[in-house]
Parts: structure tokens; sequence; C-alpha cells
């Protein structure tokens, strides 16, 4: 906000004819403020025209409209919030406007609580035919930061609630070839996979999902987002994790690039503890590493992932230090 | 070493010291003759532990003798023998209510063995490397800048950083710069007596965010007798929906966040029972997702300060046992980057707010050796304002209250040299959490919940 810019096209209230009946209510600090805050002027001025209008429960169009400056200098007062909604459903307003307004000015306050917790009343109020316009809206939002929480739980609430699951796949894909390393994004498709009612569930898509994820974990094997979500294709189920050897195939081609391994260590190691069988080139891969990288030599593989990554992921070593303490005993 | 306690056991195993293991115990005679044991939960972890006194003295008998660090000898008491039921008590009574919920058995493992191990090799943290004064007078006298729009947004919200800055002062042992008089006065100015709540700031609308705040200011100051605890309780738990998730008031929005703070306030109000517990803690674990945190909504994205909150609540509700710890553990230790700093998901920049969500999270889960403390000890430090004061979210920033009280919460929860204990789940000083607890006042006993 440019004080200046609004200075000169401003007329305070005091100027107005329109308020004249009004007397402003100034704030109440209390006799000694704890945490004292400085006013600027014309927000002061603001705030003391509101009080006057939420103290008298003043629910007309110009209170509306003083809502919309008070929410122009500051959009994170929830009270002023609170009374433009009393008055908005006392003059039986268009919700549709309303919603355009939101459009304005949510841009510039993308992180606000406030604003989208108001847009989600709108949104609720407006019904399922919102769906579609809500989806643009939030897509608007995460095309300026797409791992912006509040776009992503209000597009969660708006499909789960209105509906509109018919791209979410597709829109997940274009978001993820943006910005491949988005855990937002991710996370999105794996609520997109377990969850649309248009899919056929986790156990249909799983094939192409582990398909999907594989191409983008060898793309970048230190991106951690792949690697969690291909756990998450087999939801806690680890004898199916362990079974399917594009799990394991994925660690053993990151691990011989030599180069990133780290996740794919981490994923081979719980491989390991949930009973995996590794093949003779996974063993000899590893153990390579595990001499370039370590001074001692394990025969067993797992505390040999273990001592490899107390090396490599130092910031971690205490944990690696305690998965090595706590291996089960059959491990290879 | 035991969270329920502020008194830390010291012993000096390089002066006259001998030990045994007796799994489940380790033994250990002082150097005043008095026979003390360590009960584990965990035979490993004993044995471990045993271990490590061989190596400590192994690697000392080779090597000459050093001065000793007496970094943190100002902070721990006379070391007194310790019983062994001080150790081994069970759950506390009421039991969930307290934090200690999160302390139950596990807190034998790593986190011992690393007390030791890790701790001599501590930077040389100094309490010269806080600039703790000028924190005190950065939050004491807020400055009045008419050009800070920053300061304009503050205003509804004064209750949280009057929380804050409070807090923040209580760590560094200064609360008694502030007149608890004119603090309790302008906070009941906020009160709404028609429902219960308080509001951000006077002339605002009551949220559940302001009264949690406001509890524990209140807590702060030992003054929640001023409340009237009924109807403030009644105010939270009306605010309990149907799926036992929490709105932030009658507007409706719904997030955890709501259930972390609905649950924090009526445990220090002893009126847990007003709610359905057993649902607030099954909506929150239909918050969890496959890597082991916990989102706004279900199926929300894991984020740190979701997962604080999660905890927090599972925590404080003796819950626990839903959560995977070591699941979790992992997903939080990955937030520490670079340089050193945590962030609150993958691939998203440090900031200072995270040494507390994440901390107090993985202390609750009994986790936090996975970090490397030194190096985030080092990052919040180097986001202090040491000219005028504050803690911004990374280094060179703007400060705030909000991040000061995070960069110093984050440092108490290492132990940082100076400072008092916080206590992790109900993010207040231990010693006013057993004031609410152990306090004159015994709590109603909670029905199984």
């Amino acid at each position: 906000m440019s004080s200046s810019d609004d200075d000169d096209e401003r007329i305070p209230f005091i100027q107005r004819p329109e308020w004249s009946d009004v007397r402003p209510v100034p704030q109440d600090d209390g006799p000694h403020p704890i945490v004292p805050i400085a006013y600027h002027d014309d927000f002061r001025e603001t705030m003391d025209y509101f009080r006057a209008v939420y103290l008298a429960d003043e629910r007309s169009r110009r209170a509306l409209d003083l809502t919309t400056e008070a929410i122009g200098m500051n959009p994170a007062n929830y009270t002023v919030w609170h009374f433009r909604r009393l008055v908005l459903e006392a003059l039986n307003v268009d919700l549709h406007e309303e919603r355009d307004f939101i459009d304005e000015i949510a841009v510039r306050n993308s992180k606000n609580y406030q604003i989208w917790h108001h847009r989600r009343w709108v949104a609720e109020k407006l019904g399922p035919q919102a769906a579609d316009k809500e989806l643009e809206f939030t897509m608007m939002i995460l095309a300026l930061d797409a791992k912006n929480y509040h776009a992503w739980s209000h597009r969660q609430w708006v499909l789960q609630s209105l509906g509109g699951w018919e791209k979410e796949l597709d829109y997940c894909c274009k978001l993820l070839e943006d910005d491949i390393f988005n855990n937002s994004a991710w996370n999105q498709r794996y609520f997109v996979i377990t969850r649309s009612p248009l899919l056929g569930g986790l156990q249909a898509m799983r094939d192409s999902e582990v398909s999907y994820t594989v191409e983008a974990i060898l793309a970048n094997p230190q991106n951690e987002s792949p690697w969690r979500y291909l756990r998450g294709l087999y939801k806690g189920d680890t004898d199916l994790l362990v079974s399917d050897n594009q799990v394991s195939d994925v660690c053993l081609k990151v691990l011989k690039t030599n180069h990133n391994y780290i996740f794919a260590l981490s994923l081979l190691l719980d491989l390991l503890c949930y009973g995996f069988q590794p093949s003779h080139e996974l063993k000899r891969v590893v153990q390579f590493l595990g001499k370039t990288e370590t001074d001692s030599s394990d025969a067993n593989l797992a505390t040999t992932i273990c001592s490899i990554l107390e090396t490599v992921d130092p910031m971690r070593s205490n944990y690696w230090a305690w998965r090595k303490n706590n291996l089960p005993s059959q491990v290879c | 070493m035991n969270r329920r306690n502020t008194d830390n056991l010291v012993e000096d195993l390089l002066g006259d010291f001998e030990y045994e293991v007796q799994v489940p115990y380790l033994l250990y005679r002082n150097a005043a003759q008095e026979v003390n044991g360590i009960w584990f939960y965990n035979a490993h972890d004993c044995e471990a532990a045993a271990n490590l006194f061989g190596r400590i003295l192994n690697a000392y008998s080779k090597v000459p003798q050093k001065p000793k660090a007496s970094t943190k000898s100002s902070e721990f008491e006379e070391l007194e023998a310790v019983p062994t039921s001080a150790v081994v008590e069970g759950p506390l009574e009421p039991p969930p209510t307290s934090s200690a919920a999160a302390a139950v058995p596990d807190v034998s493992d790593d986190s011992f063995v690393n007390f030791f191990s890790g701790f001599g090799s501590r930077l040389g943290a100094t309490m010269e490397d806080l600039v703790a004064e000028k924190h005190v007078k950065y939050i004491l006298s807020v400055e009045k800048k008419k050009d800070d729009f920053e300061s304009l947004v503050l205003e509804h919200l004064r209750m949280n950083g009057a929380y804050w800055g409070l807090t923040t002062l209580d760590l560094l042992h200064k609360l008694g710069a502030v007149d608890p008089d004119e603090v309790v006065s302008w906070m009941m100015e906020c009160y709404h007596q028609d429902c219960g709540g308080f509001g951000g700031n006077i002339g605002h609308d009551p949220h559940l965010l302001y009264t949690l705040s406001a509890v524990q200011v209140l807590a702060l100051f030992d003054r929640l007798d001023v409340l009237d605890i009924e109807k403030v309780s009644d105010y939270v738990a009306g605010l309990q929906n149907g799926d036992g998730s929490f709105s932030g008031d009658i507007w409706g929005e719904t997030d955890t966040r709501f259930s972390y703070c609905a649950i924090c306030c009526l445990s220090i109000l002893h009126r847990l029972d007003k709610i359905d517990v057993e649902k607030a803690v099954n909506y929150i674990v239909s918050c969890k997702n496959l890597d082991g945190g916990f989102g706004s909504i279900p199926g929300g994205e894991s984020h740190a300060g979701q997962i604080f909150c999660c905890v927090g609540a599972l925590a404080i509700t003796g819950s626990l046992h839903h959560v995977d710890r070591d699941l979790l553990g992992w997903w939080l230790c990955e937030r520490q980057c670079k340089d050193g700093g945590l962030n609150g998901r993958p691939e998203k920049l440090t900031d200072v707010c995270y040494s507390w969500w994440v901390l107090s999270s993985l202390i609750m889960i009994d986790r936090v050796h996975w970090i490397d403390k030194d190096k985030l000890t080092r990052f919040i430090l180097n986001c202090q304002d040491r000219e005028n004061g504050g803690i911004s979210d990374r280094p060179d920033n703007a400060v705030d209250v909000f991040h000061t009280y995070f960069g110093v919460a984050g440092l108490s929860l290492m132990e940082y040299p100076g400072l008092k204990s916080l206590d992790p789940a109900y993010a207040l000083p231990v010693d006013v959490v057993n004031r609410i607890f152990f306090g004159k006042q015994r709590a109603p006993s909670l029905l199984a919940s």
C-alpha cells in the first residue's frame, strides 16, 4: 500500500457529508498499553468510524463500504470481517459481487486466514455451482505461489464439498511439470488418487502411479517428495512394498549413479528391515559405496547402509546411529 | 533428564564413579558414596548407556586432564541423590492432562545417551551469544513507528502478541518487568461476558486463538483465579463440532490448530471433561498422513505447525500412542537444512519459527536428538538483531515479537544456558505448568477417555 497515493485520493471521514451524523469511537488501549502499537492517521480514523458502526450494530450499505475500506487497510482484522458478514446477510447482498471483491483483494493477501475463511463462507452459500470459480480462483493463487497452504486447503475443501474432480489429476501433473519439487502438488496428487470418486482408488491407480513416481525419482533423486509418495502408494502394506520389484529397482538405479543416493539408501534400509532379500548386484553396489565412504566394512548390508548414511548425512547422524542399533535381528 | 521435573541430575563420571548393569537398572556409586539406580524401559538402552559410560571413561583415561567444562553448572541445581522411584514414576495424577504424557516410558532411550555424548561437544554456547538484555528491551518497548504498517496489522491480535512477549520475558527471567495488574485489567476488557471468550484486543470479537493466549498469560501470572472458569470452558467446549473437530469461532473455520487451542486451554483450566475427548482425538488422527505428519484438515499436507498442534493435543490428552514416533521423527529431522535451520515442509525455506514447531514436536515424541542441535542453535543466534534486540525469521531480516518468542523458545528447548525450561506441549515455562498441575488446587480427576 503506497501511503502517499492513498493520502492524495482519500477523503477523511470527517469531511464526508454522508458520515456527518456519526461520532467516531477511538481505540481503547487501556491505561498503560503493554504491547503498544503505533497508528497511521488514516487507519486510526477509519477504525474509529468502524468502531462506531460496529457498536451501534448498523448494518447498512455505508457500513458495508466502510468495512471495505477498513479491510483495504488491514485485511487481517477478523472483527471487521465478522461484521461484514453480518451486514452482507442483513442486506441480502448478491454474493457473486462479494466473490468478485475477494478476487481483487486476495492476490495481495494470499496468506491471510480471514480472507480464505470469508471466501469459503461465500462459496458455501453459493453452493455447488460455485465449484468451477473456486477451482479457478485457487489456481490463480497457486500460479503466484504454488505452495500456498491456504489455497491448497481451500481447494481440497471445494473438491470434497462442491465437487469438480474431473481435471484435478491433470492439474497436479501440470504443477509437477512446473516444479517437480513441489511437495504440495505431490500431496494433492495423493489426495486425488485416494479420494476422487471418478478414479478407481489407490489399488487401481497404483501401477501407473508407481511408473510416474519412478520417473520423477530418477530425474531428481535428491527430491524428497516422490520418495515419500512412492512409500505412500503401498499404504503401509510392507509385504507389497518389499515384493514389488519396481521399488528395489529404483533404489538400485539411483545407487549405481553414485550420486544423490541418500533417499535411495534409506528406502533400501527400510526394505531390508521389512525382510527384503537383496540381489547380488544390490549388495555389490552398496558394498562399493561402503568402501568409498566409510572406513569399516560390515558383513551386514543394513549395517553398512547405516554407516554410509552416518557419514554422508551427518546432520542426522544420531538418527542413522539409532537405526543401526535397532535393526531387526534377521535383517540382511 | 526428566521432563516432569526441572531438576536435572548431574554426576561426575570422571571422579570417583563406578557402575554396574543389572537390567533394567544401571546402578552406580558416585563420589559421595551414594548408590543410585537409573531405570530403563528398554534393556538395550540400559546396556547402551553402560557402554557409553565405559567409552567415556576409557577415552578420558587416555587423554591428559583438561579443565572441566562448566557451561551448564549455573543452570543445574546441586546434585541430589535421585531415588530410583523418581525415574520410575508411573502416569501422574491426573494422567492425561499433563504434557508428562509425552515423557512416558520412552524417556530412557537415546535422549539419555545423547545427553551425555552430545553435551560435551556443544559449541561452547555462552550467555554472551544470546543478547538477552537487548531482547528484553525490544519486547518492553516496541517502537512507535508511524510508518510501520506491520504495527498496524498487529492491533487485532495483541492478545497473541502479549503471550509471545510475556512468555519470552519469563524465559529470560524478566517477567517481573511487567505489572501483572495492568495486563490483567487490559485482558479482562477483551473478555466477552456474554459468551466467555476473549477477543484479540478491546472491542474485538471472541475467538479461540485469543482465548488460549489469554489463559496462557493468566497462567504466567498465576492469575487464573480472575476467570469465570465454567463460562470460559463452556465457550471453548461449545466450539467442538460433531466430527470432533473445533471451529475457531462462531463462523465455523475448522483447523487442527483449533483442536490444539481448545485442548490446551481446557487442560490448563482442568475442564477437559467438557468436551468429547475421544472424538477430538479421532478427528486429529484422521488428519494424520502417511508420512507420519499431520495437516490442517484430513488429507491436508503435513506441515510442521499443524504437526505441533496435533502432537501437542495428543500429548495433552494422553494419546501419543497414535503417533508413529519413528516415522514422524524422521520426517521432522529431515526439516533441518544445510544452514542448520529448520523448514516446515519439504523444499521450503528455513525459518526460526520452525525451531519451535519442529523442536517441540520432536521433544514430545522423544526424538529431538535426531537433529543437529549445535547447528540449529547457531542458526537461531544468527537471526538476532544484536544491535536493537529481537529475532527475525532468518538472518538479516526484520525482527518481530513472534519470531523473537519462537527463537528464544527453541533455544530453551535445547537447554541453552540461562533460560527457563519450556514445556513443549503447553508452550509455557515448566514451573508454570507445574504450578497448574501440582499447585494448591488438585485437578478433578479425568474420567477415562
